[in-house]
């Protein structure tokens, strides 16, 4: 954090003393430092009911009874120079509530544009899986509080942020835009894991996506665009000793050792160079104050800790002056689910082993489901939206949302644990561009 | 007599407040003398004002010039030529400068700013009412309807 902060506060001075001396030729703009920001503050609750074994279940992570701002608050600055005639550096800082606040860099790139039809750039470079994947933290980009979370939730933002190259070729085509991006790269970041039986303690676990690759190809204009996208990559993951999972690593194992199972659950909750895909189509429409969209996505995994689903939702909106009334129905299924595989000699086992009053089962689909970035076993809901944004000024919106979510039958949805009926989420909004 | 006198000087009077009015609400694009363009069409105009294009048609580089929110030419050109608010607008330049894509034209604060600027700049453009597009400095390349 500190570092951080001190790298944070070297490149603020730097670009202080350049604005200094920059003269700012209108001309060009050459020399000329660009700060930008944006800003949300979103607070969000549910109407969720306490399980009778005195649980609460919390939804995607940060969504309680009680109103909480970790959710939808943010804020990030973003710093942009031209170098020269076609070369710049864009840095962008981003805090998120959920972060604690935590600076990071989310953007940080030079960018070489040598006219209208390239774009080459390298460095700290966001891929995207979605449609809004670019500025799925710039709240005021778009008419949700959040982007429908059984799409935007299957991969975490934090996965996005990669360190690579990207390509883009944009061509006038019957005069729109026929945009084709392609992306390679690594992604090296930290996941939270639960430590212990008490599962109060939390290890960070590394995570590494290499030879990631992304291809997106966009359609249209501002009225009407259509656009694919698909990402590859391998997947590299290893509890450390001592987390639940470590442990459950151990247990398995151990089963295998006695020859009890077979050695297909070596490893079980690791991951090493697998192969997940994920791929996604959309389309965006803004004519005559009507606005709609749409995205299908579809996660494949070939890892038994985390399931292939498939994710879509449709929005509609009219807009009446500065209020954008809006609905949307979403939905995530689970196609392939191979979390809870174990047999009954496993489950057995493991209680007889451990002690433990649950099934393996059990612990496995918790465990995976409330882990921050996993909900292999997760994820079977639907849900209606009903939302109103209000553009307050220029450059300010205010939203409001009502959450209507029903998970599958035996599902927890995305709650951490299945509420065992409807809940309903609802979210206030303030999101500000600078 | 008087009555006739009083008649003309009236109608003359109309005339005179009347005709600025109206060509007052006429709003054109200009170009600098030396930027190789004689007209543009909407679409054109389009490309460039949203910055899906640096260059003319013909390959030449060129650097639009916008209007501060609030100033009546600008109300105008956006009403009539790129046919968006300022809402969206602004959402839709969120969209392109957080994913460092580009950013807005330059702004200036109101139609004697932009001549100014443009005729002074020779890769310059701008939306000026046409009161403002003497034939000096400026050339026209777009009237809007």
């Amino acid at each position: 954090m500190k570092r951080i902060l001190s790298t944070v506060l070297v490149i603020l001075s730097c670009l202080y003393t350049s604005l200094a001396n920059a003269t700012l030729t209108t001309n060009s703009a050459l020399g000329e430092v660009k700060i930008d920001g944006f800003l949300s503050v979103g607070t969000a609750w549910s109407d969720v009911n306490f399980l009778a074994s005195g649980v609460e279940p919390v939804y995607i992570s940060n969504i309680r009874k009680k109103p909480s701002f970790e959710e939808d608050s943010n804020v990030g600055v973003q710093i942009t120079k031209q170098i020269h005639e076609d070369v710049s550096i864009t840095v962008q800082f981003l805090a998120e509530a959920d972060n604690q606040w935590e600076v990071e860099t989310a953007w940080a790139f030079l960018k070489w544009e040598p006219g209208d039809h390239w774009q080459l750039r390298a460095g700290r470079v966001r891929t995207n899986p979605y449609m809004l994947s670019d500025y799925v933290n710039v709240g005021y980009a778009y008419p949700w509080v959040r982007p429908p979370e059984e799409v935007y939730s299957m991969i975490p933002a934090i996965y996005s942020n990669s360190t690579g190259a990207d390509v883009r070729y944009r061509h006038a085509l019957w005069n729109r835009d026929l945009t084709i991006t392609g992306f390679y790269g690594v992604v090296s970041t930290e996941l939270t894991f639960p430590i212990g039986p008490s599962q109060s303690i939390f290890d960070d676990v590394r995570l590494r996506l290499r030879d990631l690759y992304s291809f997106n190809l966009r359609y249209g204009d501002e009225v009407f665009s259509i656009r694919a996208g698909i990402e590859i990559t391998r997947v590299t993951f290893d509890p450390n000793a001592g987390t639940v999972m470590g442990e459950l690593n151990d247990f398995l194992n151990e089963l295998v050792s006695f020859g009890l199972i077979s050695p297909d659950y070596i490893n079980y909750f690791s991951l090493y160079n697998k192969r997940t895909s994920f791929m996604g189509l959309g389309y965006q429409f803004d004519w005559n104050n009507i606005v709609s969209m749409g995205e299908l996505v579809k996660r494949k995994s070939t890892s038994p800790i985390e399931a292939t689903a498939i994710g879509w939702y449709l929005m509609g909106g009219y807009r009446v002056k500065q209020l954008l009334p809006h609905i949307t129905f979403a939905r995530e299924r689970l196609v392939d689910n191979n979390v809870r595989r174990f047999n009954n000699i496993i489950n057995q086992d493991f209680m007889a082993f451990t002690g433990s009053p649950i099934p393996l089962d059990q612990v496995a689909q918790s465990l995976i489901a409330t882990s921050e970035y996993y909900n292999g076993g997760a994820g079977a809901q639907s849900s209606v939206t009903l939302g109103l944004r209000w553009d307050v000024i220029d450059g300010v919106a205010l939203k409001a949302e009502y959450k209507h979510v029903h998970p599958d039958l035996m599902s927890p949805g995305l709650f951490d644990f299945n509420p065992l009926k409807s809940v309903n989420i609802y979210s206030l909004a303030l999101d500000a561009v600078m | 007599m008087r009555t006739r006198l009083l008649k003309t000087k009236i109608l003359t009077a109309i005339a005179f407040t009347v005709v600025p009015l109206i060509s007052a609400a006429e709003l054109v694009v200009i170009a600098n003398r030396e930027l190789p363009v004689t007209s543009l069409t909407r679409e054109e105009l389009y490309r460039i004002y949203m910055g899906k294009t640096n260059f003319l048609p013909n390959g030449v580089k060129v650097i639009p010039v916008d209007q501060k929110v609030g100033s009546p030419s600008r109300d105008k050109f956006y009403s009539s030529v790129i046919q968006k608010s300022d809402t969206e607008v602004k959402s839709y330049w969120s969209r392109v400068i957080f994913t460092g894509q580009g950013y807005p034209p330059i702004q200036e604060s109101d139609d004697q700013a932009v001549k100014d600027l443009v005729s002074k700049n020779p890769n310059c453009m701008g939306y000026v009412d046409k009161s403002y597009a003497d034939s000096g400095s400026v050339k026209i390349v777009y009237t809007v309807q």
